[in-house]
Parts: structure tokens; C-alpha cells; sequence
């Protein structure tokens, strides 16, 4: 809103009470915060939006308890069964109800009452080969018995994440939205404005997403890939032979990219979130790069603040150091989180056409007395060495959060399930997330238990 | 430019027979009766186009042809993709209908009594969470199903490749070229027609391949690099005559179809149901020709096939 136009002054006269915008849970959330029945037209205690936030700060977390097990919209199931299913506790339309067991004559062609291991096995092999069985494989997994079948399918999971259609292929359409391309300034520019490489972001996210690898690496890696699929500090050293455009490149050492930039030292580097690219795409002439922070928050711990998630407001914040007007009210509710999150972002250059585009700078930005005057802060733990380190500690932060788990998990089951996650995977989502710090974080492993789980597997 | 020769109504039939196994799980009610069709001619199949005439356009990355050299796949250059055939059959090319030897499932052995559960009383998903099968997962296996390479499967006009005009239809994005960063969620209102479009185009394109292939040339020894020559896929049909007296060859290919797309065996059932495609609308008995491109397209269109 703050982005659109001058957020209007409150004014009591116009709008008595916000309580006229509440659901019924949100009328059950006020009521608890007050311990005062509220009726339509007893509004006379809430005469003030100054008055109704100071309490609603303070009471709130016992106010949300109080009503846990109410169901404001009368749907038949608690405020707390709702919002753990993902459900609007206030809206009688959103509710979940489990699908009733199928009735009748026995199916022959799918099991319909619970997991159908022909069904997944099809399944794995068109998800993550991107094709189905060959008839072959089909009958002799029919003939298998339930555990050889167990093996075979696992097998061909095995089997399909080692081929090119998903480490080139499907996993690359996971990340076009994380890393969001551009024809026209990327490598191969056709006029000539070739501002970064996305394609070393590409074959990076890819490396990490395979190979039984750490998946935090996406925030925390300090290195590239080249070609060949190796690891190196500069992916531009190697162009890959044949590839007219590449052998084209001139490489000017090994510091430096293909059009002579220098790379990020180690300490400045964070995986997938301080690529040339990433700055680019981003941060572009921006000297306070929210879109930047906004974007790493969005594509790698999934919560998009533009949405109104992830907001965990710091205090004092924001201060707009580049004078935006972000402290108005109505932008401050989610600038109050956003800004801390994006000064780390600040000592990297955006798109810079003297050569220095996604350099780590330490000497960025130009308000006096920056680091001293904001709150630089992600999940509530405080960044105190973003000047030397860059975006790294705050992506250290990050990268072992439950967040980064949920959007991982998110992630691979949205992908496997190829629709949006509903309350049926409520708790599918949650039970993944607790085994992906067991599994190291390998998204290969997180696949071989998304395969077995009931939603992939029952037709 | 492809041809055309199965009319509008008998591709919905086909689609709706070869759809059978998926309306058990989905329990989709039966289209209602339409009006008669017009009866149509037959066209005359024409010449398939060169594959590789025309400009040569910038595919989109989707179709996985974006500059960046991907990483190798060792062990896996195919991605896996294997082609099954049936067992036994007859190569039906010589124009004649020799009994094939033939071991299938259409044998004397009493269908599984499973086969018999009415739709009507079966029990059916509680959930119905299928997955649409999108532009890539539908170009690997019809290059599997009918054994050519992937930019020869369609062209429109000739020299369009149909993967990628069709692409966002088919479900697939084009983030490089398009700055299209998701796919459509859900299938809009033209992709059944890209569907139709691809399948009918990648079927037409493998019949004329067929009918360019000799059954009856000398075998000439081109080499040890030459590679095997080429075999039709429509082979347990002679294309270039009608089907009296193809037994069972017809009933082979029919198999055959849902063994390269549906990788299984058809029911007796559906077999009935394919097999009134014998026949053209003013109750004609159509060429091989026409039998293999309509049951091609009729299989491999089937919601089963579009669907996982």
C-alpha cells in the first residue's frame, strides 16, 4: 500500500473501530484481549486505534490461547485445528474435512484405500525421470512381491535423480522463479548488455539440489560450478568446449569473471543470494535493496513479506536511512521487519555498468553512521558483521532456520504433488521437516520420503 | 503439413474408449449422446514435411536448447526412455495379412475376473489428485512410444517444432526467452487441442515414416557404423491395404498402441472398443494406414496417457 500512495491519517471519526474489518475469530481474539463480551453495537470501548494496539501488543498471546479451542465460524473444527491446517479459523467456507474411505466393488486397475505401490511407482518415474515405465518395468514391479516392490521403486527413484532430465531439466523449472532469468542482460544478451551469468546460478542450484548434498548450501555456498560440474571458485575458467559462445568469453584471471569483474571473496559469498545475478536481478540501482532481502526471503525460506509473512518487527525499526517514508504506519508494519533484513544486502553492488555489478563493498552505503544507527537483524538474531561478512552471517541464520526446512519440504512435495499444498499435507509437511536435519539436509533423501508418503502414493 | 484424416466425432470416441481405465479411477459420467456426425472422406495422407527445413528458430529453454552446455549424464544419455513392443506380431508391411504368431493377452485364456467390476459399483479415489503430465513429461514419452527423435515428432507448418509453439498450452514455461517463471497451473481451455495437436502431429509423422520404409529391400551392408536400419512401428499392419482378414494382427497392434503409451495391456473390453475404428463413419472398412494413425492418436491422447 505504502508503494501506491500516502497512507491516509487515522481518523476516529471515519473508522471508530477496526473491529468492523474482523472475522468472527478476529471478534473472538479482540474479545479475549479485553475479556469484555463484544457486541455490534458496544464498540464504545475500542474508541481509539492507539488505545486498541497498545492492548492488542500486549495481551495478545494469551488472547490467541484463550480462543484455541472455540471454532469462531461454527465449521465444526478449533480455531487451533484451523490454523494448524492452514485453514481461516474466521470463514466458515475454509475448513478441512478428511475424504470418507471409498465404497464398493473392489477396483482392479488402482488400490484405492490406502497406498498403491504400482501407482507410485509410475509416478516416481514420470515426476523425476520424466517419462513412465517402460511395460518391462511395469510388469516386473506387478510381479514383485510388496517388499521387492519397495526396492524397486526406490531404485528407480535412485535411478531417475541421476538423470539430466532432472538435474538439467526439472530441477532448473524449480528454479526459475528463484532466480528469474532475463534474455535480454543475461550471458548471451542480444544487445549487447550482458549484466551476469544466470546460467553459473542455475548449475549451482542444481549441484546442491543432488549428489546426496547439503540443500543449506543454496545460502551457504562459497563456491560455482562449472560445465563439467565441478566444483571451482570461478565458474567462467572453464568454457565448455564446442560452446562457441563460452570459448568467446574472455577470461581475465582467475579472480574475475567472464567480463572482468571480481568475484566475491569466501566471506562475502552466500550461496544462491549473493551471485552476480542475484544482485542484478535485484538489487539493481537500489542503495537500501529490500527487494533483494524480500526476494532471498521469498525463494528460499518462503515467506514472501509482500504477502504479509515472515513479519517478526524489530524494535525501532525501521529508521529509513534513504528517507523512502517507510516509517508511516501503514508501510512501518512490514517495513519494521523488512529493513533489518535487508541491510546486509546494502554492501553489494547493484547493477553498475563501470564493471563492478554484485561486488561486495564495504563501503556501500552512503548514509553516515549506518551500522551503528539501524538494526540489522533476521529471526530475531542480531547481524553484527555484515560490513566484513556480507550477507554470509545472515544467511548462516537463515539456512538453519525452520523456515528454511518448511520451504525446502514445500519445496519437493509441491513439486512431487505438482499443486498447492493443502491442509491434506498439513501434516505430511510437518513430519518431513523433523527428519530433514536427521537426513543432513539431503534433498535426496527428503525425495525417498516423500515417495512413501500416503499423499504420493494413494490415487 | 499434417494431414487430417480422422474426423473430429472418431477422435472423441477413440479418446473416450482409450480413456476407460482412468474413468474407473475418476469415475467421470459418460458424454451424452451426441447429434449424428457428418460422414467425412477419407483424405489422402501427404508426404510428411523435412524435418529440418525452414529457419532455424531459437527454442525456448524449456525445450532444454538454451545456449548453457547441460552437465553429461553418465549411464543415462537417454534418460532412461526404453520402448517395449509385444511379443510376436507380424510385420504387416509387405500389403498382405499373414496370421501373426502371437503369444498376448488375446490368446484363448479367460479374461481376469476382475475385468468384469461394472464402473458403476467400483470404488473410486476419495481424493482424484492426478497430475497433469506437462510439455516435457509428454515429449519424452511420445519419443519413447513412437521411437523419434524429439524435434521430429510435429512440426507445424513444417518447420515450427510444436513442443515449443505449443509449450505454454501443453503446461510447460519458457523462463529464458518469455521471462515466463511459473507454468499455468491448470490446463487452460486450449490445451486439450495443443494435446490433440502434438499427438496427432507426432502419430501422422510416424505413419509417414513407416510407409517410407521398405519391408521388402535387400538388406545392403552399410558399414558397421550404419547402425541397424530402420524398423516401422506400425508393423503388425499392412498400411497400405485394408484389414479383412488381419487377425490377429489387428488386435497385436492395438496391444501394441497401449503397451508404448499406457505401458499395459488393454481389456477386452477396450480392444471391442478400438477396433469399431475399423471402420469409417458411412461403415467403410479404412485403410491400415488410417487404423494406425487413428488408434495412435486415440491411445496416446487418452486422459490415461495426459494424466498420472
Amino acid at each position: 500500500m505504502c508503494h501506491e500512495r500516502e497512507p491516509e491519517p487515522y481518523d476516529p471519526a471515519v473508522n471508530p473501530s477496526p473491529l468492523i474489518f474482523l472475522n468472527s475469530y478476529g471478534i473472538d481474539v479482540v474479545v479475549a484481549l479485553y475479556d469484555t463480551p463484544y457486541t455490534s453495537g458496544d464498540r464504545s470501548t475500542l474508541q481509539t486505534r492507539e488505545a486498541w494496539m497498545t492492548t492488542f501488543e500486549t495481551h495478545l498471546p494469551a488472547a490467541l490461547a484463550a480462543v484455541e479451542g472455540d471454532d469462531s465460524d461454527g465449521d465444526g473444527q478449533s480455531n487451533l485445528e484451523e490454523i494448524e491446517l492452514g485453514t481461516i479459523p474466521g470463514d466458515a467456507l475454509s475448513h478441512f474435512t478428511a475424504p470418507a474411505d471409498p465404497t464398493g466393488d473392489i477396483n482392479p486397475d488402482y488400490d484405492v484405500t490406502g497406498y498403491d505401490a504400482r501407482f507410485a511407482f509410475r509416478r516416481v518415474a514420470t515426476t523425476y525421470c520424466g517419462r513412465a515405465p517402460s511395460y518391462d518395468e511395469v510388469q516386473a514391479f506387478a510381479d514383485a512381491d510388496a517388499q521387492a516392490q519397495q526396492t524397486l521403486l526406490h531404485a528407480k527413484l535412485d535411478e531417475c535423480t541421476d538423470t539430466n532430465y532432472w538435474k538439467s531439466y526439472a530441477l532448473r523449472r524449480l528454479a526459475d522463479n528463484r532466480i528469474r532469468p532475463i534474455q535480454a542482460v543475461g550471458k548471451y544478451s542480444t544487445i549487447g548488455v550482458a549484466l551476469g551469468d544466470y546460467y553459473a546460478d542455475y548449475r549451482l542450484f542444481s549441484y546442491v539440489m543432488t549428489g546426496d548434498r547439503d540443500a543449506r548450501d543454496l545460502l551457504l555456498a562459497d563456491y560455482f560450478i562449472d560445465h563439467e560440474d565441478n566444483v571451482v571458485d570461478n565458474p567462467y575458467e572453464n568454457p565448455a568446449p564446442g560452446n562457441a559462445a563460452s570459448e568467446r568469453q574472455h577470461v581475465p584471471g582467475p579472480d574475475r569473471d567472464a567480463d572482468g569483474v571480481a568475484l566475491n571473496d569466501d566471506h562475502a559469498r552466500a550461496g544462491m543470494i549473493t551471485t552476480r545475478w542475484f544482485m542484478v536481478a535485484n538489487t539493481m540501482f537500489s542503495e537500501l535493496p529490500r527487494t533483494s532481502a524480500a526476494q532471498a526471503m521469498r525463494a528460499y525460506l518462503g515467506e514472501d513479506i509482500g504477502m504479509s509473512e515472515g513479519l517478526r518487527p524489530s524494535l525501532g525499526e525501521p529508521i529509513d536511512p534513504d528517507g523512502k517514508g517507510v516509517t508511516e504506519e501503514a508501510c512501518a508494519r512490514c517495513h519494521s521487519t523488512l529493513d533489518p533484513l535487508a541491510y546486509a544486502f546494502t554492501y553489494y553492488e547493484g547493477i553498475d555498468f563501470g564493471g563492478t555489478s554484485g561486488e561486495f563493498n564495504a563501503d556501500r552505503p552512503p548514509w553516515p553512521d549506518f551500522e551503528t544507527n539501524v538494526v540489522m537483524e533476521i529471526y530475531g538474531q542480531p547481524i553484527t558483521d555484515a560490513a566484513t561478512r556480507g550477507v554470509r552471517s545472515w544467511a548462516e541464520v537463515a539456512a538453519n532456520s525452520d523456515a528454511f526446512k518448511r520451504n525446502l519440504v514445500e519445496m519437493m512435495l509441491g513439486q512431487a504433488l505438482r499443486r498447492e499444498l493443502g491442509p491434506e499435507e498439513a501434516v505430511v509437511v510437518k513430519n518431513l521437516m523433523s527428519t530433514v536435519e536427521d537426513d543432513a539436509y539431503n534433498v535426496n533423501a527428503l525425495l525417498h520420503r516423500i515417495v512413501d508418503t500416503d499423499v504420493f502414493g494413494r490415487p | 503439413m499434417t494431414s487430417t484424416s480422422s474426423s473430429i466425432w472418431v477422435r472423441r470416441l477413440a479418446v473416450c474408449v482409450a480413456s476407460l481405465p482412468l474413468a474407473l479411477l475418476l469415475a467421470c459420467p459418460p458424454s451424452p449422446p451426441g447429434p449424428e456426425p457428418e460422414p467425412t472422406p477419407t483424405p489422402t495422407p501427404e508426404p510428411s514435411a523435412p524435418v529440418d527445413s525452414g529457419e532455424p528458430e531459437p527454442e525456448p529453454s524449456d525445450a532444454g536448447n538454451e545456449p548453457e552446455p547441460e552437465p553429461t549424464d553418465a549411464g543415462n544419455d537417454d534418460d532412461g526412455g526404453v520402448v517395449v513392443t509385444p511379443d510376436g506380431g507380424v510385420d504387416g508391411g509387405s500389403g498382405g495379412c499373414v496370421p501373426p504368431v502371437f503369444d498376448g493377452p488375446f490368446s484363448d485364456a479367460p479374461e481376469p475376473a476382475l475385468d468384469e467390476v461394472p464402473a458403476e459399483t467400483m470404488m473410486t479415489s476419495a481424493r482424484g489428485h492426478l497430475v497433469w503430465k506437462r510439455a516435457r513429461q509428454l515429449r519424452n514419452e511420445l519419443t519413447d512410444a513412437l521411437e523419434l527423435p524429439d524435434d521430429e515428432l510435429c512440426k507445424e507448418l513444417g518447420t515450427k517444432n510444436c513442443y515449443s509453439v505449443h509449450l505454454v498450452a501443453l503446461g510447460g514455461n519458457d523462463p529464458i526467452y518469455d521471462a515466463m517463471y511459473e507454468p499455468v497451473a491448470q490446463p487452460s481451455v486450449v490445451t486439450p487441442n495443443a494435446i490433440d495437436r502434438f499427438v496427432l502431429g507426432a502419430c501422422e509423422t510416424r505413419l509417414q515414416a513407416d510407409l517410407a520404409i521398405d519391408p521388402d529391400a535387400p538388406i545392403v551392408d552399410a558399414g558397421p557404423d550404419a547402425g541397424a536400419p530402420p524398423e516401422r512401428v506400425f508393423k503388425h499392419l499392412p498400411l497400405d491395404a485394408n484389414l479383412a482378414g488381419c487377425e490377429p494382427g489387428i488386435d497385436v497392434h492395438i496391444t501394441d498402441m497401449y503397451r508404448r503409451f499406457l505401458r499395459r495391456d488393454p481389456t477386452s473390453a477396450e480392444v471391442a472398443k478400438v477396433r469399431e475404428l475399423l471402420t469409417d463413419v458411412a461403415g467403410n472398412p479404412v485403410t491400415g494406414a488410417d487404423f494406425a494413425l487413428t488408434t495412435c492418436f486415440a491411445v496416446g491422447s487418452s486422459v490415461e496417457n495426459i494424466f498420472y
